[in-house]
This record gives structure tokens, sequence and C-alpha cells, in this order.
């Protein structure tokens, strides 16, 4: 037997290296197939290693657990419905939270609840009426004169737009009296009108004026509630910019940077911060039709600068900027538009330029720290509904580009405020419900149906709560967030923030390695305690990102699957032909006793050493490769791919497991290529040997 | 005394498409231990039939084939190859060497399939039957870098390594010069004569029958005399 195997080898070393051609042929594909299959699996399971890190760290946990009877899969990364999913809801998250406490594998759990929520941003108009208001109050005369200048100035940058609206706008009545409004604020006496009586012109201004003024942008926060302070500690990677973290127990939102840069930013600044990433990508404005457009739409924006300006801040401007474009005929319009339109040569001087000596004077960012927004969102009965809510402060995750927005932007806010957000009450708003219903009788607010709890409870602007469309929102009246009602903030316990409806669960495991232990054992403890909820792990739960993940092993998966089923077809013709070339040889071996079966084990012996070979030195390349690739790193290219990698770059782990799956894998695929020729050797009959030819 | 090889009314035809054509007519041979026997005849008379159903290699379609008292008719391909492997050995025409082996290794070959000698037996034996055809030196060498004549020593070598009951050759000498199948055919006849083996081979050369000291004349598949 043994010494038969030593033949059979023998056989295999001696046919392989008289037969150098055809093995080499067969040798390379294999030491393709197998570098690419190694590589891959092993690129594969780094990438699913570090996205897990990533992605478990930042957003997802170990686990998520939400409702069975959802709508929509939870996607807490790449939303497929923009923020639109329905993920059901966990009525009361205390019942969860105790259930899985008692669960070995758990480590801890966190309440998520996500939702959507809009603040407008003011106009310049808004913002000087603020101003203005403010000076009033404070009897400040000098200021009340710079603002009154200063709203002038922007009427008169208007009112030629508004000329060139009026050629295309079908009301013309409307037209007429806007061009009445802007004349009045222009007109020289309008200083002494407003002296009259302040407030009244400023009420004025608020309706008839303000809104000529279109630069107010709408800004679309997604929130996810939680427990804001152990979040923190429980997503290590998550990590405050500016400001501080929300205070335990206290009601308030820290902002997403990617959110904070690319909403929030001044549209100038933001403007000038994507283009620089664009020129540092290697685009020119000078070649690139696309960039050029870019920058000329941002030069036409510069009235977003001018109307931050005040009459002083102009003239400390202008001299400057007359220096810095060597231009001493334009006005600050000319000189601004001439500033903005930037060049190849000339981008970093200018940006530069923009944020040491513009940036000072506007407001770099709509919110700042400190600020009390008016989050304004449709709650799950359908009203709209106001919440204020204190900027703590600017958070992102380490390793992702500040201005990433693949990275699942959500701005955070305690659970409190979400729940208003969602429409739901807490337990003791709850308990005072059901006092005033009992007091006033049941049957009378019955009629009124889900309403009253908004009426009683829906906090901010009464003009809202009747509102129930989205054209309704857009068509509302802008209610900037400085003058927007101040909310007392409330301050909350621990019972309440676990007490209440959250619309998913995120799970810590002990032991994050062992997920699907870990997720049978959270399934059965749900199970047991009656609560409907889907457990997911992170691929699921990340949603959009995870699939991606599925798509890229998948593609991979496909394209190794071909590469071996035309490895198959050539390594099979090879042996074909190989076997009736060696037609002699074998019914020689037939005629001098040699069994069918020892033929069959010949070619499998033969084949299986030329792949045995040929894997290991794919499998030795692939690791020379992937060692390299571990000291230079991947780099991650795109954002989409920094978010994967959890930073810049990929740094994969050389797998002995992908090594060995790669080698069984290529035996087989040997073994599968040899079937066929080997049935048709083991049926060559012996008599050939006898039928001459050598 | 029964034959070693004894064919008894043997007729075998060879299918050709939907007819058959038939290759022996009733041949009734008897051959003895130790003899030296030639088949002769012309081309296309029978001589490789008769030698395939004498090998092992085929079975009659009419007939008995009795090999060292073992009836082939009904016997599978497993039982017929161990038979080849342990009664009969074989010399080609065209020598049928393994090329990917040498000298050595192609002697071997046969103990090895039936893996029945330790290594040092195994290695005794075939030293000792290179020794006997003269090719000691060429032992290393494998068939491309042998003669015609060197060639058939080595099949000779490895026809006998395995002490068969019968060694068949089919033409052992058609591929050779006249004078180096003289020297192969002188080599059989001595082995023959000394080691008391028997020998069955086919031929169509005069002088080659002349070394035989039984000679069966076939023609168009049927015995003449
Ligand atoms: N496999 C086969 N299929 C069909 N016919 C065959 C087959 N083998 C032999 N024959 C036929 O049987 C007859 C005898 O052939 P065989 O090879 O035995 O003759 P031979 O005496 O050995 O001839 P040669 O001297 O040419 O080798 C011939 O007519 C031949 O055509
Ligand atoms: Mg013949």
């Amino acid at each position: 037997m043994i010494a038969g195997l030593m033949l059979m080898l023998r056989l295999a070393i001696r046919n392989v290296r008289t037969h150098m051609v055809k093995n080499s042929v067969i040798g390379v594909i294999l030491v393709f197939g197998t570098f690419v299959l190694v590589t891959g699996a092993t690129l594969i399971g780094s990438l699913d290693k570090v996205m897990r890190k990533s992605i478990t760290t930042s957003i997802t946990a170990d686990l998520q657990a939400y409702d069975a009877d959802a709508r929509d899969p939870l996607s807490l990364l790449g939303d497929m419905n923009f923020g639109g999913s329905d993920n059901g809801e966990i009525p009361d998250y205390s019942a969860v939270q105790d259930t899985l406490a008692k669960v070995p594998e758990v480590r801890t759990t966190l309440p998520f609840g996500l939702g959507n929520a809009t603040v407008f941003g003011a106009n310049e108009v808004d913002r000087s009426l603020e101003d203005l208001r403010a000076a009033v109050k404070a009897g400040d005369q000098a200021r009340q004169t710079m603002l009154v200048g200063r709203l002038q100035r922007i009427a008169g940058d208007i009112r030629p737009q508004l000329d060139l609206s009026g050629t295309i706008t079908a009301d013309q009545e409307k037209l007429t009296e806007d061009r009445a409004s802007l004349d009045r604020v222009i007109s020289a006496d309008f200083p002494a009108q407003f002296a009259a009586d302040p407030v009244a012109t400023m009420d004025w201004m608020d309706g008839a004026v303000a809104p000529l003024a279109t630069d107010g942008r709408l800004n679309y926060f997604r929130l996810l509630g939680t427990d804001i302070p152990a979040f923190e500690s429980n997503f290590p990677r998550m990590q405050i910019v500016h400001g501080t973290t929300v205070p335990p127990g206290e009601r308030g939102i820290i902002i997403n940077e990617s959110s904070y840069e690319l909403m929030i930013k001044h549209p100038i600044a933001r403007e000038l911060d994507l283009i620089e990433k664009e020129i540092a990508s290697g685009t020119e404005i000078g070649t690139s039709g696309t960039l050029f457009d870019r920058v000329q739409r941002m030069s036409r924006q510069y009235r977003r600068v001018l109307y931050q300006l005040d009459t002083e801040e102009v003239g400390a401007l202008e001299p400057k900027l007359r220096a810095e474009l060597k231009d001493d005929k334009s006005d600050m319009v000319g000189l601004l538009k001439a500033f903005l339109a930037v060049s190849d040569d000339n981008f970093s001087e200018r940006k530069a330029f923009f944020y040491s000596d513009i940036a000072p004077y506007i407001r770099l960012y709509d919110i700042s720290v400190g600020d009390t927004l008016p989050l304004r969102a449709f709650t799950k009965s359908g009203y709209l509904k106001s919440v204020n809510v204190k900027v703590y402060g600017v958070y992102h995750y380490s390793g992702v580009a500040k201005d990433d927005a693949a990275a699942g932007a959500y701005s955070l806010v305690d659970m409190l405020t979400f729940r208003d957000i969602y429409g739901k009450m807490t337990a003791s708003q709850q308990a005072e419900l059901s006092g005033i219903k009992a007091s006033v009788g049941a049957k009378d607010l019955g009629a009124s149906g889900g309403s009253i709890e908004d009426e009683l409870f829906g906090g901010g602007g009464s003009i809202e709560s009747t509102v129930a469309s989205t054209e309704a929102l857009t068509g509302l009246d802008s209610v900037t967030f400085g003058r927007a009602e101040e909310r007392e903030i409330t301050t909350f316990t621990q019972d309440e923030v676990d007490h209440g409806v959250a619309t998913s669960t995120a799970i810590f495991l002990k032991n994050p390695e062992q997920a699907e232990v870990g997720k049978t054992a959270v399934e059965k403890a749900l199970g047991d305690a009656g609560l409907k909820l889907t457990v997911v792990g992170w691929k699921q739960a990340s949603g959009f990102v995870g699939q991606a993940a599925m798509v890229i092993q998948l593609v991979l998966f496909i394209a190794v699957l071909v590469l071996f089923l035309v490895a198959i077809v050539i390594i099979n013709i090879a042996l074909v032909l190989a076997t009736l070339e060696r037609t002699s040889e074998i019914g020689t071996m037939r005629a001098l006793g040699a069994q069918a079966r020892f033929v069959t084990w010949m070619f499998v012996v033969e084949s299986q050493f030329v792949g045995l070979v040929s894997a290991c030195i794919g499998a030795t390349f692939s690791g020379l490769f992937v060692n390299w690739l571990h000291t230079v790193g991947i780099p991650a290219g795109n954002d989409f791919l920094s978010v994967l990698f959890g930073g810049k770059a990929m740094y994969p782990e050389q797998s002995i497991p992908s090594m060995i799956l790669g080698i069984v894998i290529v035996q087989v695929v040997s073994l599968l290529a040899t079937i066929y020729p080997a049935w048709l050797a083991a049926d060559v009959p012996p008599v050939v040997a006898l039928q001459g030819k050598e | 005394m029964p034959g070693i090889v004894e064919l008894t009314n043997v007729v075998k035809d060879y299918p050709l498409g939907k007819l058959s054509v038939r290759a022996l007519h009733d041949i009734n041979i008897t051959i003895g231990e130790g003899e030296f026997t030639a088949i002769a005849g012309p081309s296309g008379s029978g001589k490789t039939t008769i030698l395939n159903m004498i090998g092992c290699m085929d079975v009659p379609t009419q007939g008995t084939v009795s090999i060292a008292g073992t009836i082939t008719n009904n016997l599978g391909d497993r039982a017929l190859t161990d038979l080849r492997l342990n009664r009969i050995g074989f010399i080609f025409q065209t020598f049928n060497l393994i090329n990917v082996l040498d000298v050595y290794q192609n002697v071997e070959f046969p103990l090895l399939l039936q893996g029945k000698l330790s290594g040092a037996e195994r290695k005794a034996r075939v030293n000792a039957m290179v020794e006997k055809v003269g090719l000691t030196k060429q032992i290393g060498q494998r068939p491309n870098e042998l003669s015609g004549g060197q060639r058939q020593r080595v099949a000779i070598a490895r026809a006998l390594v395995t002490n068969p009951a019968i060694v068949l050759a089919d033409e052992p000498t058609a591929n050779l010069d006249s004078k180096t199948g003289h020297a192969i055919i002188d080599l059989m006849s001595d082995l023959n004569r000394n080691d008391k083996i028997t020998f069955i081979f086919s031929t169509h050369d005069p002088k080659v029958m002349e070394c035989a000291t039984r000679l069966v004349k076939v023609e168009d598949g049927r015995v003449v005399g």
C-alpha cells in the first residue's frame, strides 16, 4: 500500500517534471487562483474585523434589538429611506433593560431613539432685526443706527433682484407691494421713521421685508436619542470636539461634526473647504468645468458675506481686500466678487485670507455651542412639534474625516427630548394625563382623538400643533432659533431615561468576538420575557454600510468562483489531452497488472501534487503581498471606505485559516478537474499496449 | 499432464459497427510448461488476438482459455488483472517502457504493484534481473537514453522479475534490426533453457521461427499446423 503510494508519488513527480509545459500552465492558473482566493479571503476577513470594530464601537454596539413588527429593518448607517424608515417601537425600554441585565453574556444596554428634526436657519434680515430688537431693548442708540444702516444696505441689494424676478412672476400685485416695502426701507427718511416707532417698524419689517431675503437655510438633523453619558462611555471612538457633553439629567443636543461642517458652517467657508478637498484630490479649477462652475457659483454668493458686515467692518475690510487684490477702483461688491473668483494660482492664499481676515467679521457657524435650537419635527401622530434644546457641543468619531457625510451623521439628544419629538409621553406625563382625563371625563376627550396629548404637552408655538403636512412645514413663516420661545430646561432622573419609549436597544456583549452566542442568549431571554423583538448583529443593524460589506464579499466570492470554474475547465482539458497522450503508457501499466483504480489514483495523486505545490506557492505569494499591505496600508481613498476601514487606511492581518482554506479549496478544485480524465484513463483497456505505437 | 496454456474451441469476434469480424475460428492449442513456442503467420492472421487471450487481456467469444489451471472466460477485469500481474510477463513489439522511470524503476514496477516483497528483497531481485539482461551499467538511465535492443532487454527483465508462469512476447523483434533481434531471441532462448521459463512469442520472421522448440502456424484465424 505504502509502496504503491510511493510509486504513484514517484510517477507523479516524474510526470510533472517530464510534462513541464502542461503542468506549468495548470500550475500558473492554480497559483494565481490560490493567490486571489487567499488574498481575497484575508482582506475580507480583515475588512470584516476592522469594520466590525469601527461600526460596533461607533454606533451599532454588538447587537441591536428592535420591534419584531417593524415595517422597515433597522439601518443605523446609510438608511435607504433617508430617515423615513419605520423601525417600530419598544414601548418601555426598562423592560428590555431589566430582562437583558440578567443575561450573563450581556455587559450593558442603551436605549436608542431615532428621529428627524429640522431647524430653520435665520436669514440676514431676521438676524439683523433680532440684533436691532436687542439694541432697542438695551437703548443702545449707536448700535441701532448702525443696524438700521445695515438693513438699508440689504434692502438696496435685494431691490434689483426683485426687478429681475418681476419679469417671471405672475403675481404682479404682490410684486408692486414688495417693491414699495423695499423702497420704504431704502428711502432716506427711513431712519427717522424707525426712530419714531421702533417696535412697530420692526414688526412691519418682520412680515414685509424679512421674507424677501431668501438665504435662510433649512437645516436637517438626524437625531439619535440616547442616554448620552452612557453612550459616551460605551462608544469610545466618539469624541467631543467643541463644547462639552450633555451633563447627566439635563436636556441637550450634541451635534455631529459632519452635520456641523456641511450644514451649519457658513456656506462660503464650506465651499472653500470643499474646493480645497477637490484640489487636493488632483482636480484643477482651470481644467475642470464642474469645479470652475462651482467657483463661479461661490463668487455669486458674495452677499452671504456682505450682509453680515457692519459699516465699520466694511471700512476695516475694504483696504485689506484692495491690497490683496491690488484693485483701487471697485466697490465692496466688486471686491468681494473678485476675491471669491478664485483660481488655481491664488486659491490657498485666498482661503487663508478668508479665514484670517474675513471670518472674524462673519458668523462662521449658523449655530454655536450654547445656542438653543428649536427642533421641529413631526410626531408619530402627525403633528408638528417644536422642542427647544440647548447645544452643548459637537462630536465626531476618531479616525473619520470631519466633513465625512457617510459616517451616519446623527446628532445626539437626551431620551426625554427624543420622546418629546417622537410624541410619546413619560410615565409621569401619562399619569398626569389620566388624571386630567378622569377629572374632565374621558368621553369628551376621546372625541378629539390623539391631538389631546399634543395640545397638553406639545410645548413650542401654538401654530404648529395643528399643521400636519410637509408642505405646510415649508410654507410656515420662518421662526428663527434665536427668537424661539425660551422653553424651561427641565432636568430629569435616570429613571425617566429608562422608563419610556425607544426605537431600539443597543446591546454590548462581554465578549464581542462571540456575537452569535450572545445573540442566541439575548433572543432566548427576550422570548422568555414575552418581548417581541428582532435581534440583529452589526452588519444588519448598520443597514446600507453593512450590506455594502456583504456585497463586496459576494463580488469577491463570485470572482473566485468564476476563476475556479475557468480553472476547472482548463485543467480538465489539459488532463484529458494528457490522458490521450498517455493511452499507450496506461495500457502498458494495465497489461502489466495495474488495476483500473491504480490508474485513477495515479491521476488523482498527480493532480493533487500539482495542486498542492501550486497552492503553497500561491499562498506564499499571497502571504508576502498581505505582509507588504500590512506595512504600507491600503488607503481608504474615499469617505465611504474610510468609514468601513474606521480610518484613513486598512492594515490587513495575515490569516492562517484563510491560507489553509485557500489550499484546501484548490485541492478540491484540482480533484474536481481530475474526475473526468481519471475516469477516462481508468477505462483504457490493456490491449492498447499491444497495438503498436510508442 | 495438462498444458500450462489450453485454448479449447476458441472463437473470437470483434464488433465492427453493426456487424462483427471473426478474428479466430475454433482454435485449439495446448502449450506445456517450459516450451519455447512461436506463433507464426502472416499479418492479420490472428497472432496478436491469440496472445491477448493467453495474456488475459481479453476473453474469447466462444470456447475456453485456461491459464495455469484457471479458466478466464467468466473472470472480471480485476481478476484478469491479478492473473496478468502474478502469472504472466509481457514483452511488446514497441517495448512499452514507462518513459518517466529509469531502468531500475521500470523493472521494479510490477513488484511494486504486487507489493509482496520487502524493499531489500525487491532491490536484490531487480538488480539480479538487470544483471541477467546485461544492463547493470545503464541501470539509472531513462528509456530514451537506450538503444532499441537495450530497451527490449529492459522489457524482458521487467517481464521476468515477478517469476511468471508464462512470458508472452508479441513480435519482440519486429522493431529491431536482424542482428539485435537475434540477440534478443538468443537471450530469451537462454532464459528458457537455463531457467525453464515458458515463452510464447509471435513472429512472421522465418529465422526467428527456427529458434522455437514448438511452432504454431496460424492463417486467417485458424491453426494450420
Ligand atoms: N480490436 C479489433 N477490432 C476489430 N478487429 C480487430 C481487432 N483486433 C484485431 N482485429 C482483426 O482481427 C484480425 C486478426 O488481427 P491480429 O491483430 O490478431 O493479427 P496479427 O496476426 O497480429 O497481425 P499483425 O501481424 O499485423 O500484427 C484482423 O483481421 C484484424 O483486423
Ligand atoms: Mg499482431
